[in-house]
């Protein structure tokens, strides 16, 4: 390839996935780039926030982090994509915690933190709202840096 | 044993030294009222003590395949003595294997692993016909394997082996007996389909009771049961009679020692409306006077919004050793008394009883719940044996964890 045309590539490439996570508010599944699973579908993605799946790696298990519990994002995540109240999921939870199975899932309440702690906590997966409305009254668009989007919950 | 110093101490050193300490913890705080007569731990006036409990559970990583976990828990039953639940450590070896060495809970049942932990199921305290085995954690070493079947089935496999030291405290006589485990091994398979789990397992051990012929019983207002064989053998001297007394005293004192077979199974439903349990269990002894323990349950429930409403019906339906078998009444019916006695000793290694339960259950925001729980226990008039006496209680409470 040549340099000017790999060049141009990288920038239009740069810039598409830009626009993309300029342009919508959405509701994601994030991933810290060691997670390497594709085409995740709801059922997956339920599985792996009830701790039932062994699909994102075989090395480690996932850690999990929301946003609270509260929030529009897991609203709107729990009603569609768990199919249950977070009072069942915060009680399946007890069960694996005082089980030893698992890890309890971290709630972070800021979506630019939870990005971070993300893309810093190899096989973290995160439930994460790109659209911040709480700063000044209107909707802040955030960059999903560092970390690979799993599933969409919304757009 | 109490540990106070050193849940104080874990919890002020903890952040100075590791930095990834988990703490969760859970409390039941209960109240109850016997509606008819004294009832599982409650009589007539409001106690607030027996189903009280608190936990707390500290687990660390050690590397990122070693963890430790530590489970301190105090009952009000236990006059909030508090003690070492679980202290197990954990190795990972991938994802989906997993060895643990220490002290963790024997597996059982389905509920067995939160079995205290009221906030995981929708009663108040799990049936108390079916989760009735006495040994709750056993010390020893277990394997936990997960995989997928087909992409679509999750199975759980666990194994263990180990040993269990405990008073077990027998029926109503109140009496602590000396008991222990040996060789204790069991086997576990829970199959997982999309909201359905299909459990499986079974369980070996050698059960050891210390000088159980040295327990006071209620059929012999107060005297033991070797007392009550130093008798019966002195009032039956040489009519011919020592064969069968004797062959009776052996045949209890065979709970000395005997292997002992627990298997279980269940089927759950746990969907986003409604839910459902059915578990049966079977526990046999290869000899010994106790009965065969029989139980089962059935759960059926629904979910409205935060509440759920949901009805149990459990049983135990014992098949007890008839140690006056060989006293052949009608041949000898002066041996009346003797043979009450030894249906009392019999009875006493049994349960028959039913229970029915209706519950409410409400989430009043994420981690607490509000439950009120009623049962209704039938089991036989110790009068006439062919009716049955039903006594109500009734119980309420908040169930946490954090």
């Amino acid at each position: 390839m040549k340099p000017l045309f790999r060049k141009a590539l990288t920038g239009l490439i740069f810039a598409s996935s830009f626009a993309v996570s300029l342009c919508y508010a959405d509701i994601v599944v994030i991933g810290h780039p060691s997670v390497t699973a594709q085409n995740l579908t709801s059922d997956d993605i339920r599985e792996i926030f009830l701790d039932k799946s062994a699909k994102l790696s075989k090395k480690k298990k996932s850690e999990l982090v929301l946003l609270e519990l509260d929030s529009k994002a897991a609203t709107i995540f729990f009603k569609d994509v768990m199919r249950m109240t977070p009072s069942k999921f915060k009680s399946h939870w007890s069960k694996q915690i005082f089980t030893g199975k698992g890890k309890a899932p971290t709630y972070i309440a800021n979506p630019q933190e939870l990005i971070d702690y993300v893309a810093s906590t190899p096989y973290a997966v995160g439930l994460v709202d790109t659209g911040n409305d709480s700063i000044d009254g209107g909707t802040q668009q955030i960059l999903l840096d560092g970390v690979r989007t799993l599933y969409t919950v919304k757009k | 044993m109490r540990y106070p110093p050193l849940l104080l101490s874990v919890a002020l050193l903890a952040p100075a030294s590791y930095a990834d300490i988990q703490f969760n913890g859970f409390l039941s705080a209960v109240g109850g009222v016997a509606t008819d007569e004294p009832i599982r731990g409650y009589e007539k006036d409001a106690t607030f003590k027996n189903d009280t409990l608190f936990g707390l559970q500290a687990s660390a990583d050690i590397s990122d395949k070693l963890s430790m976990t530590g489970q301190l828990v105090s009952r009000g039953e236990n006059d909030y003595a508090t003690d070492l639940s679980w202290g197990y450590i954990a190795y990972e070896v991938t994802s989906s294997f997993r060895v643990r060495m220490g002290k963790f809970r024997t597996p059982f049942y389905f509920s067995s692993d939160f079995l205290e932990v009221g906030y995981a199921y929708p009663g108040i305290a799990p049936s108390d016909e079916v989760y009735s085995v006495q040994f709750d954690n056993i010390e020893g070493i277990d394997l936990f394997y997960n995989t997928s079947l087909f992409d679509t089935v999750n199975l759980d496999v666990q194994a263990y082996y180990g040993s269990v030291s405990t008073d077990f405290v027998l029926g109503d006589t109140g009496q602590a007996i000396d008991t222990e485990t040996r060789n204790h091994v069991g086997l576990v398979t829970t199959f997982g389909l999309g909201d359905f789990a299909l459990r499986l397992s079974a369980h070996n051990a050698t059960l050891s009771v210390k000088n159980f012929l040295d327990i006071a019983i209620p059929a012999l207002k107060g005297a033991t049961m070797n007392e009550f064989f130093d008798a019966a053998i002195a009032a039956t001297q040489g009519q011919g009679f020592d064969d069968i007394v004797a062959g009776i005293r052996t045949e209890i004192s065979d709970i000395e020692e005997t292997r002992a077979t627990f298997v279980s199974a269940g089927l759950k439903y746990d969907g986003e409306y409604v839910f459902g349990v059915v578990e049966g269990t079977n526990l046999t002894y290869d000899k010994g006077p106790s009965a065969e323990q029989r139980r089962y349950l059935a759960t059926a429930g629904v979910n409205i919004g935060s509440a759920s409403i949901f009805t149990t019906f459990s049983r135990a339906d014992d098949v007890y050793v008839d140690l006056a078998k060989p006293i052949n009444l009608t041949l000898t019916p002066q041996f009346a008394e003797q043979a009450a006695v030894l249906d009392g000793i019999s009875e006493l290694l049994g349960v028959t009883s039913d229970t029915i339960t209706f519950g409410i259950r409400y989430d009043f925001e994420p981690g607490a719940a509000l439950k009120i729980q009623y049962d209704s226990v039938s089991t036989p008039d110790p009068a006439n044996p062919n009716d049955d006496i039903t006594n109500g209680l009734l119980r309420f409470g908040v169930d946490l964890v954090f």
